[in-house]
């Protein structure tokens, strides 16, 4: 057995082991690699909230579980402190039901931190089961859907939803999703109330939301961990803090590590003759 | 303590406000009038009607209130009690208002009344405390009725898709019922992955090893967990010839309880009835990678000769498909999700795609009407690809050149993307 | 009879769904409104079924001493400790409920996702090979995609040259170029595939062509 086929029978362990170390060995020592351009549809999305009115309503919905909150909640968390940066009122809710405790820990971090004010500044209205059907209340009513936030509070009183009844009164609706949640954002408050919606969303499902992107149904995207990291950039965050810009010098060494091993697969393939055999 | 205190004076005071109100009987000086209400247009659901007064120029001023906005209210003409509608700024003069259900046919009185609550500190207060800041709104200043708001029935802007649908369906029906006779004439292309679904049952009743079989994450409601579904009934159909064990792991309870009933009767129409064991089909859970642990759980110690995953598919698709590799099961795989497709063709054996997975049904029972259907699917997606020839050509036409040719060409475009 | 009730209400509740799809009236909204609940309704009655086969899996594994069986006592344990926690204390913020979730599922949950990358390295490694015209265009779209995903990687490798730097900033176009453009056009041919395959299997299970999941075989005929 030749040093070429004995590199393509490699035991795939020493892969694992590989990817691990070039995960773990970045975010250990804090590693900060220089950014790239970001993309234009981060672009649109940073813009679209930089150019809104203080006190200008942003509704997000929290669509996304645990499995996917390495690449969604550096999203999130960045998103939400511009928008309270930029002194914007946020409405919170969730058709995941996993992802409403997410939603309530993102909001309560920045807002913490910025000293937004529950009840004036943000409300987490928590989780509905119905999906489409959540959403086509919303745009009737969104007191008639929730009458109350998560946490038991009527929001009718609530100095946040002072002039907020349906889609009409939110500038944005910003879903983070890892499933097929957006296309029912899209098809229903999108489409039916012509409210303005931008998506953040897992990496893997960018082609999926690349046609709506093109046809103007959403007016940004934030492209998984890349997008959080691109984000935080525009927002001038600390890259050795910034959880996303942080995940992304992980993840670039992760990406470079794949490539070598596709390059030196392919020349091992080629070296030990195995393409004659076919 | 205080606050209780303050609370409950403010409670009385809005009670006495109330109870003035009423006192007034008809609608008095400083209360909104000439109330006026007509169907909604632009609500095709039937449901609103937009309202539209004079607001009054001073709110009727109350000892200890202050004015918070104006209120609209509704009731059916019929008798029923008054329900709230929107809360609007003093100064607005119009508002749509919805939730004027249409069903028995009721017809509507709406009003408009000015609400107060309670100013200063304690107003602030009772609004932080989710406290109810109006008055109750007993009589209104002015009313209008009976109102009925009509709704649509059809949705217009829906033409092009109904055009379209009805055009597909008919296609296919028609060429079912034109070539049923003939169905066995008619050239499937080969697909390798259905080719091999005999293999990997052999190969698995060799091995005295069961087959595992995922029919996705989406869930009933999913026209691919149905053609899943299909498929396990003629795959469960054969093995149940050869007596060799399948195990469905369900991640959805309704997907479980109809994939019993299919291998049920899969067993049954194979003569082996005694060899259905229902509790070969069963729920692991609904989280979507506490079931990929249990599939690979599985797989890791059963050792599979055979694997399936056809359905819709998410995440979890490469790590199922790695795993199963892993062990040695030959992989068959069939999804619509064309994100995961890329990850199924790389750790499966075979790998059905997009819509080979919706023929699989076809192609493994050789039923005429079936084989007909495909046919039919076939034609309807020559006239699509035509029309959207036809499209890019009228579009660019239309760009480059003016006239009435290029109207006509940029209305067919405008027609489709409406 | 016992066919054909079923059939009966399979084309009618098809109809119906695809008939209210065009009607924006209330009245249609409402009845399908009132469809999808009758559908969770259902749903949450086989979740019953469900969890009546998950404790049965694991109860008839523990009794008749199956390989692994203390697995399955902790599948159990875990299953009661839940529902204790979560209707007996809540699951609002800071309760027992929250903790577990916070504190279990969702480091298993982010566990079991990033095995992802270990095998989508792996797989690659395996199968990502330029063995054909069409697969060396794959891999060099795949390279250019993944390097315009992770631009800082290139400074690694070219340092802060002058190819380094033009890498650097013109790979993410190149990269949203494919994915905005080829890409797209692609996954546009499978949709345009599956969204008639679907409404083919909708048509042959609502017309009764298709009942072999209600056990009459596929069309009345039988399976080869």
């Amino acid at each position: 057995m030749t040093t070429w086929d004995r590199l393509l029978d490699l035991d795939r362990r020493w892969i694992f082991l590989g990817i691990a170390l070039a995960v773990v060995i970045p975010i250990v020592t804090k590693y900060a690699l220089p950014q790239g351009k970001p993309a234009p549809p981060t672009v649109a999305v940073y813009d679209y909230i930089d150019d809104l009115k203080p006190g200008d309503v942003v509704m997000i919905a929290f669509d996304y579980s645990p499995s996917s909150m390495p690449e969604l909640q550096p999203q999130a968390l960045a998103v939400v402190r511009h928008l309270f940066e930029r002194d914007l009122r946020v409405l919170s809710v969730s058709l995941n039901p996993q992802g409403t405790a997410l939603g309530r820990e993102v909001l309560a971090t920045i807002g913490d931190e910025l000293g937004a004010v529950d009840g004036v500044d943000y409300v987490h209205l928590g989780f509905k089961p119905g999906g489409s059907q959540v959403i086509l209340g919303m745009g009737e009513s969104i007191e008639v859907v929730y009458p109350t936030t998560a946490d038991g509070r009527k929001i009718s009183g609530l100095p946040i939803m002072a002039g907020v009844r349906n889609y009409d009164d939110v500038a944005l609706l910003i879903d983070f999703a890892a499933g097929n949640l957006p296309f029912a954002w899209i098809a229903y408050a999108g489409e039916r109330y012509k409210q303005d919606i931008a998506c953040g969303i897992t990496a893997v499902m960018a082609t999926d939301l690349y046609p709506y992107l093109q046809s103007d149904q959403i007016i940004g995207l934030i492209n998984g961990l890349k997008g959080a990291a691109e984000y935080e950039y525009l927002m001038g965050l600390d890259p050795t803090e910034a959880p996303g810009m942080l995940g992304m010098s992980a993840q670039s060494i992760a990406h470079l590590l794949i490539i070598v091993l596709v390059i030196a697969g392919n020349i091992a393939y080629f070296a030990s003759g195995r393409h004659r055999r076919r | 303590m205080n606050t209780l205190r303050l609370q409950a004076i403010g409670l009385c005071m809005l009670l006495a406000a109330s109870v003035c109100v009423a006192q007034t009987g008809v609608a008095p000086a400083g209360m909104p009038s000439g109330v006026q209400a007509e169907d909604d247009p632009e609500e095709p659901r039937g449901t609103q009607a937009i309202v539209t007064w004079q607001a009054p120029e001073e709110p009727m001023p109350l000892p200890g209130l202050v004015a918070v906005g104006q209120r609209v209210i509704f009731r059916r003409v019929d008798g029923g009690e008054w329900q709230l509608g929107p809360l609007v700024p003093l100064d607005a003069t119009s508002t749509p208002v919805g939730d004027l259900k249409p069903w028995p046919w009721p017809k509507w009185e709406i009003a408009v009344s000015v609400e107060y609550g309670p100013g200063g500190a304690l107003g602030e207060m009772a609004r932080e405390a989710g406290w109810p800041a109006g008055v109750d709104p007993i009589l209104p200043s002015a009313t209008v009725g009976p109102v009925r708001p009509v709704g649509a029935w059809y949705k217009s802007e829906y033409t092009n898709i109904l055009a379209l649908a009805v055009l597909i369906c008919l296609i296919v029906i028609a060429t079912i019922y034109a070539i049923r006779g003939r169905a066995e004439q008619v050239y499937i292309r080969p697909i390798a992955g259905l080719e091999a679904v005999n293999d990997a049952i052999g190969r698995a009743t060799e091995m005295g090893k069961p087959i595992v079989y995922v029919s996705g994450l989406s869930g009933i409601g999913d026209i691919s967990t149905i053609a899943s579904m299909l498929i396990l009934g003629h795959l469960s159909r054969r093995s149940a010839a050869y007596e060799t064990e399948i195990l469905v792991p369900c991640n959805d309870p309704l997907v479980m309880a109809t994939e019993r009933e299919i291998v049920r009767q899969a067993y049954t129409e194979a003569g082996k009835p005694d060899a259905y064991s229902p509790d070969n089909i069963f729920f692991v859970t609904d989280s979507q990678f506490g079931y990929v642990a249990a599939v690979d759980g599985i797989m890791v110690r059963e050792k599979p000769a055979a694997a399936f995953y056809m359905g819709y598919f998410y995440a979890e698709a490469l790590i199922l498909a790695e795993t199963g590799n892993q062990t040695g099961a030959i992989q068959i795989a069939g999804t619509d999700a064309d994100t995961q497709l890329p990850f199924f063709i790389t750790a499966c054996d075979y790998t059905l795609m997009g819509e080979e997975l919706y023929a699989a049904s076809a192609y493994l029972s050789r039923q005429p009407l079936l084989v007909a259907q495909l046919r039919g699917q076939d034609i309807a997606k020559s006239i699509i690809a035509a029309v959207m020839v036809a499209g890019v050509l009228a579009a660019t036409y239309a760009a480059i050149v003016t006239g009435a040719a290029a109207d006509v060409a940029r209305a067919f475009v405008e027609w489709f993307a409406a | 009879m016992k066919l054909q009730v079923p059939l009966l209400i399979t084309f009618l509740a098809g109809v119906f769904m695809a008939v209210q799809f065009f009607v924006p009236h209330e009245l249609g909204q409402t009845a399908f409104g009132e469809l999808l609940n009758w559908g969770r309704i259902v749903a949450a009655f086989a979740l019953v079924l469900g969890i009546q086969s998950l404790l049965r899996t694991h109860v008839e594994k523990i009794r008749r001493r199956r390989r692994d069986w203390p697995y399955s006592t902790v599948a159990i344990a875990s299953f009661v400790m839940m529902v204790v926690i979560g209707i007996g204390f809540g699951s609002d913020r800071g309760s027992g409920f929250d903790w577990v979730f916070t504190h279990v599922q969702v480091p298993l949950d982010a566990t079991m996702f990033s095995l992802l990358a270990f095998f989508i390295a792996s797989a690659a490694f395996r199968t990502f090979r330029a063995r054909s015209t069409e697969a060396t265009l794959l891999l060099v779209a795949a390279v250019v995609v993944m390097l315009g995903r992770v631009p800082g990687s290139l400074i690694v490798v070219f340092g802060h040259s002058g190819a380094g730097e033009w890498l650097h900033t013109n790979m993410p176009d190149v990269s949203e170029w494919i994915m905005n453009f080829p890409s797209v056009a692609g996954k546009r041919g499978i949709i345009f595939g599956v969204a008639l395959g679907s409404i083919a299997t909708a048509l042959r299970i609502m017309l009764g062509i298709e009942r072999s999941h209600l056990g009459g075989g596929s069309g009345g005929g039988g399976d080869e």
